[in-house]
């Protein structure tokens, strides 16, 4: 019990910390701006410098933070299943989602004070200037923080206490501290978009108009988009990786059951949101380039090229991995074993995809090599170098995942629909003309002017989305009330699965830590984009490799973090075992009849 | 033996992302820095910084890399691996410093045996370093093999002034440039080969369209009367100019002729 | 034919096939970089293969462990005991040794544009300019024939009289000369990109195209504005390229 309070009380206390920290700082700005003839524009950080410092705290704020924004928008979905189906199973599944948020709510709030520390401290110039423009915010911003911590505590005690009749306003506040969370997101992120795409302000600087046009700067709305998508699919990665973890430690074929569908759910959870975010990150990366020509291609071509096969690989894990689990996972179905030879087909297409994406444009060549293949440009594997090769495999390996997604569905089930035959030819035929359409657009794309081949990733997408959407259309009224072959033994699942969820979450967060630093990168020697321009020891923007050393440096106190705050966690459900109904996962694959 | 979750997750997780770093480190390595304007005047500049800022014009604004590479010859022009300790024994009685100084400015008057006179002065256009940047790369020369002991003073007050003032410096010549472009088309034949704006378009020789404006006055009037001595523009075939211009033309023909080339700009 | 059955020899097969293919098959032969980063995908994908299920991993293992373990393979087991270090040896002298050739080359094929430069002490534009030339429909054939004219007399030596990088003295450069027909060159570039790369030349490529050793000259002195607008547009109209277009909206304030 005492372990129990002491960790709810320290969790108080870190918050509370956090928010005094936080009007402290509030107050400083406008005494900073009379002192700041007097300041230093830059102070030096100790041992690491003052770069290193910022870009470690931000990073780890930002895992923190995107992990406690994400959860909670598919906790209150699946709180809300739970709610209609009264399947006490989701209840006690969203419990357990809005338990980790919870234990990594303070350290968010303490890390986003050490990082405004960080800045009032060190980068006082930028940090004088950045207040000039959005002062106004910071109350909103605080305020929003104060509603978001209320919200979420009551949402979190109150779970016994506004359980029965009353749960439709335990519901609505599930939803209002997602509104408050998004919100907030959304705030930071016009600071975060307007150094990298300033706008409403003079040649000078200094705010033109309104702060609004500050914050609708080009960037904003698709970041707003971009991140609040990755954040669902990190919080999944990341409840994944925690039952993976429980899974392999538990002692119990009950308690492996458990963590195995919890597992399940966060990578289906993940894949979902994921599965989009390619094409919210191409949106960003228009918007980019309509700001400033030069930034994207400093971004796309030049400097930053080999960051993007960095990413291609990453992504191409991530694709690879979810679906080996989902192959993985229809071994613990009686009656997956039909489906087993679709997994060598599907597998060469995201081989192939995987190595087509991940062909640089700029290669790294000796110069015996260089002269074997006339240039640096290969004139066979250059033409993968380009978007139009990219943009398809890509496509086409979304619908290589949607379909393992399908077949899992239906691995322990059979129809019992009169139409069965007519309903699966539909389905076949979307999934062949939306492939048809992406290859024929993406090899129609090399003979075409750069200006409609950028036209054509969207009929590309559309194609996708529209095979995606009829086939779950024709596929939930096929399976409604299928005969079933057997039911999913769940925790029975190979356990080097887990490692393959655990592997999911390492590599997305590093994949964060990577367009974290291609983002802020793009700005080079500039703190706000073509207006406060970095004049310190750091202003050089560094290669590659420091960076990935600095992102796995980041990544690894993060989870050493997670781990610590999920074990005192775990501290405090034990002797309370069954307070919230652990009943067995259900039975049906993909889920439930309802389909998280 | 057991080994407990948390070990065998956390190795595998350092695995994973020690891998991811170890690819990211092995590719070529770019950082971006930061744009300099280089005016190394009135600072106090360690020698250091003045090589570093030295190397970097070497790289970039000098242009030298087109022609001279360090530690590997070059098909145009010298290896400049320990250019710093060989200067000094290049022309007795001369420092390194002067040495070097003097084959950045006036490239002609030493010229290393097997590479033809082809280098531009480096504060001219179109290279056209300023005083600074011509002491940086003094620098960083004497630092390949010697000690770097250049100061500021060491550099002539009129090195850049040519290219701060946008055009090559004034230069006349008592000559008539219009009786000059008549000995070029007629009695010096030199349309055979040349083509000079307008006039001629033959391709043997180099275009001299411009010569004024990549070449100095005194490589233009040498290699008019010594064309061997002075080398063979790099593509072009040697020894093919005529050897006896200076006993064909008379002294009025050959002033008028230079002072039509100066004019081709 | 059981043993082709063997998940594991089907593994290897697949990785020696995988290999052969993609070290000879591509003309000419893909980077060694690259190949690593295919392979590298292709055992990955292998390791799921032969893992999906659990009878295949199984089957996959079998001929692995009886090679450790069995009596019968003791001799197999030696030759790998002795192998195996030496391969390692050797990979470690491969990587160690002294080769006579440069590092590898990170050479960026686009580099970034200025948003301006100068040219002969006027600034212009390269974010979001049009070629102002092409404003003028009924004088384009005049100026496609003068940069006819002004490629012949300056750029055929380098960049050829097929303008595919295949002059007289492509051969002696490395770089070699922009292959102009190529669809991964000028056709994925706006016509202001080029006005620098001509204007510019080698001398004036930024960072990430390391090491400076282009010769594409700088033209800036010797052509004028109007004549690098023209060979352009002969550049695009010989090529039968179209040049990439701005977007709306990319004419920013930055």
């Amino acid at each position: 019990m005492s372990i129990v309070t002491a960790a709810r009380r320290s969790a108080y206390a870190g918050v509370l910390l956090a928010a005094v920290l936080t009007l402290v700082f509030l107050a400083l700005p406008a005494e900073a701006q009379q002192a700041a003839a007097r300041e230093p524009a830059y102070r030096a950080f100790p041992l690491l410098g003052s770069r290193l410092a910022v870009w470690a705290v931000a990073q780890l704020h930002l895992n923190f933070a995107a992990f406690i924004l994400g959860v909670p928008i598919f906790a209150v979905i699946i709180e809300i299943i739970g709610w209609r189906t009264r399947d006490a199973r989701y209840d006690w599944l969203s419990h357990e989602f809005v338990k980790l948020t919870f234990a990594a709510f303070s350290t968010t709030a303490l890390l986003g004070a050490f990082l405004l520390f960080l800045f009032v401290g060190y980068y006082p110039k930028f940090w004088t200037y950045m207040s000039s423009i959005f002062f106004p915010t910071y109350w909103v911003y605080a305020l929003l923080f104060f509603a978001e911590t209320f919200t979420v505590y009551l949402w979190y005690y109150g779970w016994d206490w506004l359980s029965g009749s009353r749960k439709w306003i335990h519901v609505s506040l599930g939803v209002l501290s997602n509104l408050f969370g998004t919100a907030i997101l959304v705030v930071a992120n016009s600071w975060v978009t307007f150094m990298m795409s300033p706008s409403g302000i003079d040649d000078s600087g200094a705010l033109k108009g309104g702060v609004w046009a500050a914050i609708h700067n080009p960037t904003w709305i698709p970041i707003n988009i971009h991140r609040l998508i990755a954040n669902i699919v990190f919080g999944g990665t990341i409840a994944g990786a925690y039952a993976a973890f429980r899974f392999l430690s538990a002692k119990t074929d009950e308690e492996r059951a458990r963590y195995d569908w919890m597992g399940y759910i966060g990578n289906f959870v993940a894949l979902s949101a994921f599965i989009v975010l390619p094409f919210a990150g191409y949106y960003l990366g228009r918007e980019i380039y309509a700001f400033n020509q030069t930034m994207g291609i400093t971004m796309m071509g030049g400097f930053m090229s080999w960051l993007w096969i960095i990413q291609a690989i990453l992504i191409g894990i991530l694709f690879l991995g979810s679906n080996y689990y989902l192959w993985l996972g229809m071994e613990r179905i009686p009656g997956a074993e039909r489906y087993r030879k679709y997994v060598p087909p599907m597998l060469i297409i995201l081989t192939v995809g995987f190595m087509v994406w991940a062909t640089p444009r700029s290669m790294v060549v000796t110069l015996d090599e260089a002269r074997a293949m006339g240039g640096t440009h290969h004139p066979l594997l250059g033409f993968f170098g380009v978007m139009s090769a990219k943009n398809t495999v890509v496509n086409l390996m979304i619908l290589t995942t949607f379909l393992s997604y399908i077949l899992y569905r239906r691995a322990n089930r059979i129809s019992t629909r009169s139409w069965v035959r007519t309903g699966m030819a539909i389905q076949w035929a979307a999934f062949a003309v939306a492939a048809v359409v992406v290859v024929f657009y993406g090899v129609y794309g090399y003979f075409v002017e750069s200006i409609v081949r950028i036209g054509f990733s969207v009929y590309q997408v559309v194609a996708v989305l529209a095979a995606i959407v009829v086939v779950m259309a024709i596929d939930v009224p096929l399976f409604k009330g299928a005969r079933s072959t057997g039911t999913i033994r769940w925790g029975t699942i190979a356990p080097h699965s887990q490692y393959v969820l655990i592997l999911l979450a390492v590599t997305f967060t590093w994949l964060m830590g990577l367009m974290g630093f291609a983002r802020s990168g793009i700005r080079q020697h500039w703190h706000v984009y073509g207006v406060l321009r970095d004049t310190s020891v750091d202003a050089a923007t560094p290669a590659l490799g420091y960076a990935a050393n600095v992102i796995t440096s980041v990544t690894l106190v993060f989870f050493a973090l997670v781990m610590f705050i999920f074990w005192i966690g775990g501290l405090g459900e034990k002797g309370k075992e069954t307070a919230h109904g652990h009943a067995p996962a259900p039975v049906l694959a993909g889920g439930s009849d309802q389909d998280v | 033996m057991h080994v407990p979750v948390g070990v065998k997750v956390g190795l595998f997780a350092v695995a994973v992302m020690g891998s991811y770093s170890y690819f990211a480190n092995s590719i070529p390595q770019i950082e971006s820095k930061p744009p300099q304007e280089l005016s190394l005047e009135g600072g106090n500049v360690t020698p250091a910084q003045l090589v570093k800022a030295g190397e970097e014009i070497f790289h970039t604004k000098g242009t030298c890399e087109i022609c001279h590479r360090i530690g590997q010859p070059g098909t145009r022009a010298p290896d400049l691996a320990g250019a710093g300790g060989r200067a000094a024994k290049r022309k007795p009685g001369m420092s390194a410093k002067a040495y070097l100084i003097e084959s950045l400015l006036q490239p002609q008057a030493y010229v290393v045996e097997g590479y033809p006179p082809i280098m531009p002065a480096v504060d001219k256009p179109p290279i056209a370093l300023n005083r600074s940047e011509v002491w940086a790369l003094t620098a960083f020369l004497e630092s390949l093999g010697g000690t770097v002991d250049v100061t500021l003073n060491d550099i002539p007050a009129s090195v850049g002034a040519a290219a701060a003032g946008g055009g090559a410096a004034e230069f006349k010549i008592p000559g008539d440039p219009q009786a000059g472009a008549q000995v070029f088309q007629g009695k010096g034949t030199c349309i055979a080969c040349h083509k000079a704006g307008k006039i001629g378009a033959s391709p043997v020789g180099p275009d001299l369209s411009q010569i004024a404006k990549i070449q100095t006055p005194d490589y233009i009037m040498g290699k008019i009367l010594n064309p061997a001595g002075m080398g063979t523009v790099a593509g072009f075939p040697k020894g093919v100019m005529p050897q006896d211009f200076g006993t064909r033309l008379t002294s009025k023909e050959y002033v008028d002729l230079v002072s039509f080339l100066l004019t081709l700009k | 034919m059981r043993f082709l059955r063997s998940r594991f020899l089907q593994a290897v097969a697949i990785f020696v096939l995988a290999f052969v293919v993609l070290r000879f098959g591509i003309r000419p032969p893909a980077p060694w970089s690259v190949l690593s980063l295919y392979m590298f995908i292709i055992t990955l994908a292998l390791l799921i293969f032969v893992s999906s299920d659990r009878d295949s991993w199984r089957d996959f293992v079998r001929p692995i462990w009886l090679t450790l373990t069995d009596p019968r393979y003791r001799g197999l087991r030696s030759v790998i005991v002795v192998l195996v270090p030496l391969l390692f040896g050797y990979y470690a002298y491969t990587q160690a040794a002294a080769k006579p050739q440069g590092p590898p080359e990170l050479r960026a094929v686009h580099p970034a544009p200025p948003a301006s430069i100068q040219f002969r002490g006027k600034e212009i534009n390269i974010s979001g300019v049009e070629n102002p030339l092409r404003k003028d429909a009924a004088a384009f054939g005049k100026h496609v024939a003068a940069g006819h004219d002004t490629y012949i007399r300056n750029c055929v030596y380098c960049h050829g009289d097929n303008l595919d990088g295949k002059g007289h003295f492509a051969y002696g450069f490395n770089p070699p000369p922009a292959n102009f027909q190529d669809p991964g060159t000028i056709a994925m570039l706006q016509e202001a990109y080029l006005f620098w790369r001509i204007a510019k030349g080698g001398p004036g490529l930024p960072k990430e195209s390391t090491p400076w050793n282009s010769v594409m000259p700088a033209w800036e002195e010797r052509l004028t504005e109007e004549q690098i607008w023209q060979v352009i547009m002969f550049l695009y109209d010989f090529t039968g390229q179209q040049p990439r277009r701005w977007e709306a909206g990319e004419h920013a304030s930055h």
